[in-house]
């Protein structure tokens, strides 16, 4: 037997071997996002176990320091919080306001790692907004019921049942750190049961 | 008991034949190997040897598999990069639009990315002559950023991690920088202490720097002209 006849012998079990690694390459990296373990929902729920939960309902993570960062690649200028939701408890509803002056950004992200909406205090009315998160049936059901919503309520739809909002709060130098923490004490993040808000 | 015993061992020659190789797996598949009782032993071997081909397929499938989508992961946070000069950001990844590649990432690394309305980042691990970023040597960033509200400048591990620095500090935001008459500024990163807007890589052999652009009016869709951003120079290495 020679050489050439051998390799076209195992041309077919060559192409099914890509075959099969294409399959595998594809299912591991749409797969990733629910599997991998240390997705930034986990890291968020482990610190929220151990961190300040202010009166508002958010979780104040800790300031990052080489080696201890609550989530990776965070800027270190930021005071950060964050709320974690299920939407099976009822609807979230977070409320911000800002001054127009110091940078704070909200930003709603859904289980399998998609930014479903982000905002930063410039697109706040009159220094307020007010989000109401839901999944696509709670949130119908809530524009079916009242028809008159305040102008500053602005209704997301969350592709998934868990995420969390992540708040960032610019301190321009270190020494207003303790400042910018201040203001995302002044967010608020509460479960609203659909008949009732 | 002799017999059997031989026939156990001629077996697990067999075997050992059959594993050594695809060469001598398609010989043997061919049924050419010298054998008295040859036709049975196609008939015995034929469809053991396709099993054993298959779970081969498999198993390389799986290992070939797995290696493209730690490879893919390593090499950064997806499709649709921009580039401007050393710079590169990926402004899908902050909104719905995020590739199943950044996705993988961001959750392997279990980082939350700023959304797209909020702000942009860029990250450099090369200066702007294109040689990687170097511990050992000094830089000098200086020139222009893209229009944004607030911009700030970090210097971390290749991998994006903070590293602990002399001054405790990983770096600096647009109003707190010390600027030249005009608004110009200039960042100098040094293992050891210097004037102005000081940024130091520590004990790091090699590192990153990130831009963030906060509130920026940067247009992602065009093509980014490098004059724009801020530019990397290399002074001298120790």
């Amino acid at each position: 037997m020679t050489m050439k006849a051998r390799l076209v012998d195992l041309l077919p079990w060559a192409a099914a071997t890509l075959v099969v690694a294409a399959i595998v390459h594809v299912v591991s990296i749409l797969l990733m996002p629910e599997v991998a373990p240390r997705a930034a929902l986990t890291r968020l729920s482990e610190i929220a176990r151990d961190a300040e939960l202010t009166p508002n309902g958010v979780v104040l993570l800790p300031a990052a320091a080489p080696g201890v960062e609550p989530l990776p690649n965070e800027d270190p200028a930021f005071a950060e919080g964050a709320c974690l939701f299920d939407l099976a408890e009822g609807l979230l509803r977070v409320r911000a306001s800002g001054d127009g002056d110091d940078f704070l950004g909200l930003s709603f992200h859904s289980a399998g790692g998609r930014v479903f909406h982000a905002m930063t205090d410039r697109s706040m009315i009159k220094g307020e907004i007010e989000f109401i998160v839901g999944l696509a049936a709670q949130i119908e059901e809530l524009e079916n019921e009242d028809e008159e919503a305040p102008p500053q309520e602005v209704h997301l739809t969350a592709p998934a049942r868990r995420g969390f909002v992540l708040i960032r709060s610019l301190a321009k130098r270190p020494s207003d750190m303790a400042r910018a923490r201040e203001r995302l004490r002044n967010v608020t993040c509460e479960t609203v049961k659909q008949g009732e808000g | 008991m002799r017999r059997v015993f031989c026939a156990a061992q001629a077996s697990l020659e067999r075997g050992k034949q059959l594993s050594s190789g695809g060469g001598v797996l398609a010989a043997a598949g061919r049924g050419d190997n010298t054998g008295d009782r040859r036709g049975a032993a196609d008939f015995v071997q034929q469809p053991f040897l396709n099993y054993l081909r298959a779970a081969t397929v498999l198993a390389l499938g799986l290992i070939f598999g797995l290696a493209a989508t730690a490879l893919s992961l390593r090499s950064g946070a997806g499709l649709a990069a921009v580039r401007a000069g050393p710079w590169t950001a990926w402004p899908r990844i902050g909104g719905v639009d995020i590739d199943p590649y950044a996705r993988a990432a961001l959750a392997r690394a279990g980082t939350a990315p700023l959304g797209r309305d909020q702000g942009l980042y860029f990250i450099a691990r090369a200066d702007s002559g294109g040689a990687p970023l170097d511990g050992r040597c000094e830089y000098r960033i200086g020139g222009a950023t893209p229009s944004a509200r607030y911009w700030t400048l970090t210097l971390s591990r290749p991998g994006g991690g903070l590293a602990p620095t002399a001054n405790d500090r990983h770096g600096f935001s647009s109003s707190e920088l010390l600027r030249k008459e005009g608004g110009a500024f200039e960042i100098a990163i040094a293992r050891e202490a210097r004037y102005g807007n000081w940024l130091s890589p520590g004990d790091l052999s090699s590192f990153s720097l990130t831009l963030r652009l906060y509130d920026s009016t940067l247009d992602v869709d065009a093509r980014q002209d490098a004059a724009n951003f801020p530019v990397i120079t290399r002074l001298r290495c120790a």
